[in-house]
């Protein structure tokens, strides 16, 4: 028999049983529509995590005050010194290791123009910090190192705080805001970076020289953080190394003794998400699996039930000169096709349920052809997997068997 | 004239387990290309058996089978599907209809599994559903045909693949004496005008009565063979007639009429009480 006769044969079949035949191909459909909505989601959210780390910075390491133990307690909280950032800066491996290197403090306070006021942090730093933090000009410019020897009253605004303060104007430079007593000059806004995995959001800042900060706002020196960027990203580990040699020789810490700082970087964060991914992965994996061995058990449950009821029609098959194989056949192609259609069906939704996911929570989407293919593999793989044991029960028949049955 | 069925000591044995069924006991027959056989016998003495081996539905547990000069005794499951598809077609006591498909997809089921295209698939069952008289019925389901209709469909179903041989294993069974009259017209007339050869199982002398040659089968064994000199000649009905209704028809009383003495020509077959029954 043709295969396109068999496929009529098979369809015929199946449409004979409309609502069996719908409610058999459910499991499928669920198991599908679940691995690719998994799939395309997971790839956004894993897409706008790679592209936020990007924006950090790959290579960026971050030197925090307060060591923690292995249990997690902190164990100091003593702020960095202007010596201990000289330190780093002079010493010879970290120069080589590391590209640039900035120091900042951040201060809470309430900043003002005539008509507005805002809350916000007012972050001081040195110039280098832009090239470390990546931080991109939108209008005017950095401030710059004669800006911070001078200590000058000059400020940048993130995307954010110039909202605020100038909700009307996209470019504020050379407006003046007022600090407390201190008066600071608009001379430039960032690029809005976005909002943080964590939460925060790094366009709610007020950007002055470090000088500025400790002299004149804060009145206290009390270095926070540092960041550094490595000059690679294999550098990372050795550059991360070597900071933590510097500073513990510069804190006298014996050895043995726990660090009082933390060093980190985001390539560990970002090894971190990569676990976070493959866990995920192996999820989708095992629901994928369990969802379409039971749609496939589903599948073969009805294929038995059809069998079974069909018996006699299969007897009139064979006896007209159906061989078994033909017999195989009909029912093998029954049971793809009830897969192939919830595959389709599977197919659909998954990609509706990935466009809304990804749309509500902001991820792009992610779809590739493959997928569809895949799904459509697998689905033909499962129908011919769990149509084989029906398929090859009826085409064991006997036809005289068959013929007497009732 | 060649045999195109030759069998010889051929034995069949039911295993069941507990018990084994001879069903066959060494039969040995000879039929010749264009003959109309009845096979009778009382019930269980092994008739269907024989047909279904004849058949090729089933193998003998031994002796030899030469079909068309072919020894089929040995054959697999897959060379016994080509056979029947190929060169034997069957009638049924229950029709055997599909009953999900019209009388025209029903008649075209061999031709599908011989690889015909659909068109010629098409072409060929009506023609063989206008030669039993049911053009206009192509697109009926059997539920809506007639018991003698749907044994109508199972004969054009038979004839579609042009097999050497029909078979039929009581194809007047299930119908009324002259429902039964109409089929057996059916059988004498392919016989006699396309020369088509025709094996029928029955175990009523009066269908027997209808073929050229009557083979008696008892416990397993042919106990009698012998040719019909004067077969009886079905009546047929008017073709415009038959898509009737069979509700009043004048000689229904007229076959049983006939019974006690066919039966006791036949003798040890089944009693008229029995013959209605099973009918
Ligand atoms: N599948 C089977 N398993 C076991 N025994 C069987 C089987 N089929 C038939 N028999 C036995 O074989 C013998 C012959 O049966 P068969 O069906 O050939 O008789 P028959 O002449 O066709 O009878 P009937 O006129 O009632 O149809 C019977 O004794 C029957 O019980
Ligand atoms: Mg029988």
């Amino acid at each position: 028999m043709s295969l396109t006769s068999a496929i009529r044969v098979a369809l015929a079949a199946l449409f004979v049983n409309k609502g069996r035949s719908a409610l058999t191909c459910l499991g499928i459909v669920i198991g599908i529509m679940a691995v690719i909505a998994m799939v395309v989601a997971g790839n956004g959210a894993r897409a706008s995590l790679d592209e936020r780390l990007d924006s950090v910075g790959k290579n960026l390491i971050l030197i925090k005050p307060g060591g923690r133990s292995n249990a997690g307690i902190v164990l100091s909280n003593d702020s960095f010194t202007d010596e201990e950032v000289k330190a780093l800066r002079e010493d010879p491996e970290v120069r080589r290791l590391v590209s640039a290197l900035g120091e900042n403090q951040s201060h809470l306070a309430m900043v003002s123009t005539p008509t507005v006021s805002h809350h916000t942090s007012i972050t001081g730093g040195v110039p280098a910090m832009f090239h470390v933090r990546k931080w991109q000009i939108e209008h005017g410019r950095f401030y710059t190192e004669n800006d911070l020897a001078k200590a000058a009253p000059v400020c940048l605004l993130g995307q954010t705080a110039r909202q605020k303060l100038f909700p009307h104007r996209s470019n504020p430079v050379g407006e003046r805001l007022r600090v407390g007593n201190v008066r600071l000059e608009v001379i430039g806004v960032l690029k809005a970076k976005g909002r943080a995995p964590t939460g925060a959001d790094p366009d709610d800042q007020v950007f002055v020289p470090l000088s500025t900060l400790q002299e004149k706002i804060a009145n206290v020196k009390r270095i926070d953080i540092i960041t550094a960027t490595a000059v690679t990203q294999d550098a990372i580990p050795q550059a991360v190394e070597r900071i933590k040699k510097v500073l513990r020789e510069k804190r006298r810490l014996k050895p043995g003794v726990d660090d009082t700082f933390e060093v980190s970087s985001v390539q560990e964060m970002a090894e971190l998400a990569v676990n976070v991914a493959r866990i995920f992965n192996i999820l989708v994996v095992v629901i994928a699996s369990i969802s379409l061995i039971v749609g496939g058990i589903g599948i073969m449950n009805i294929m038995l039930v059809s069998v079974t009821e069909r018996t006699r029609e299969i007897g009139i098959r064979m006896a007209v000169g159906a061989t078994p194989g033909d017999i195989r056949n009909q029912f093998l192609i029954e049971a793809v096709v009830l897969s192939l259609v919830g595959g389709l069906i599977g197919i659909v939704l998954g990609i509706t349920v990935a466009i809304t996911v990804t749309r509500i929570a902001g991820w792009p989407t992610l779809m590739s052809p493959f997928y569809i293919v895949l799904a459509f593999g697998v689905s033909a793989a499962v129908g011919v997997f769990f149509g084989l044991y029906p398929a090859a029960k009826a085409a064991r028949l006997d036809p005289i068997e068959a013929l007497r049955y009732e | 004239m060649k045999p195109i069925i030759q069998i010889e000591e051929i034995h069949k044995i039911y295993d069941t387990g507990a018990v084994q069924v001879q069903a066959l006991r060494g039969v040995s027959l000879s039929v010749e290309e264009g003959e109309f056989l009845a096979i009778m016998g009382a019930s269980g003495s092994g008739k269907s058996t024989l047909m279904n081996i004849l058949g090729c539905l089933d193998r003998p547990t031994s002796g030899r089978y030469l079909l068309d000069g072919e020894d089929v005794s040995k054959l697999n499951r897959y060379q016994l599907a080509r056979i029947r598809n190929r060169k034997l077609g069957f009638v049924f006591q229950g029709f055997n209809l599909l009953k999900r498909h019209t009388a025209l997809e029903n008649v075209e089921l061999p031709l599908l599994y011989a690889g015909v295209s659909a068109r010629e698939r098409r072409r060929r069952a009506l023609a063989k559903l206008e030669l039993v008289g049911l053009a206009d019925r192509a697109g009926h389901l059997p539920n809506q045909l007639s018991g003698g209709q749907q044994q109508r469909v199972a004969i054009a179903r038979a004839l579609v693949n042009e097999p050497r041989i029909l078979l039929a294993d009581e194809p007047t069974g299930n119908l009324d004496s002259v429902t039964s009259e109409e089929i057996l017209a059916e059988f004498q007339r392919l016989h006699r005008d396309l020369g088509q050869t025709i094996i029928m199982v029955t175990h009523e002398l009066d269908v027997a009565d209808h073929a050229q040659r009557i083979v008696l089968i008892r416990d397993g064994k042919v106990a009698d063979d012998r040719s019909n000199l004067r077969p009886r000649e079905a009546r047929r009905r008017r073709v415009a007639d038959a898509n009737g209704s069979d509700i009043g028809r004048p000689h229904a009383l007229a076959a049983d009429d006939r019974s006690p003495a066919l039966v006791a020509a036949g003798g040890r077959e089944p009693g008229p009480g029995v013959v209605r029954e099973t009918a």
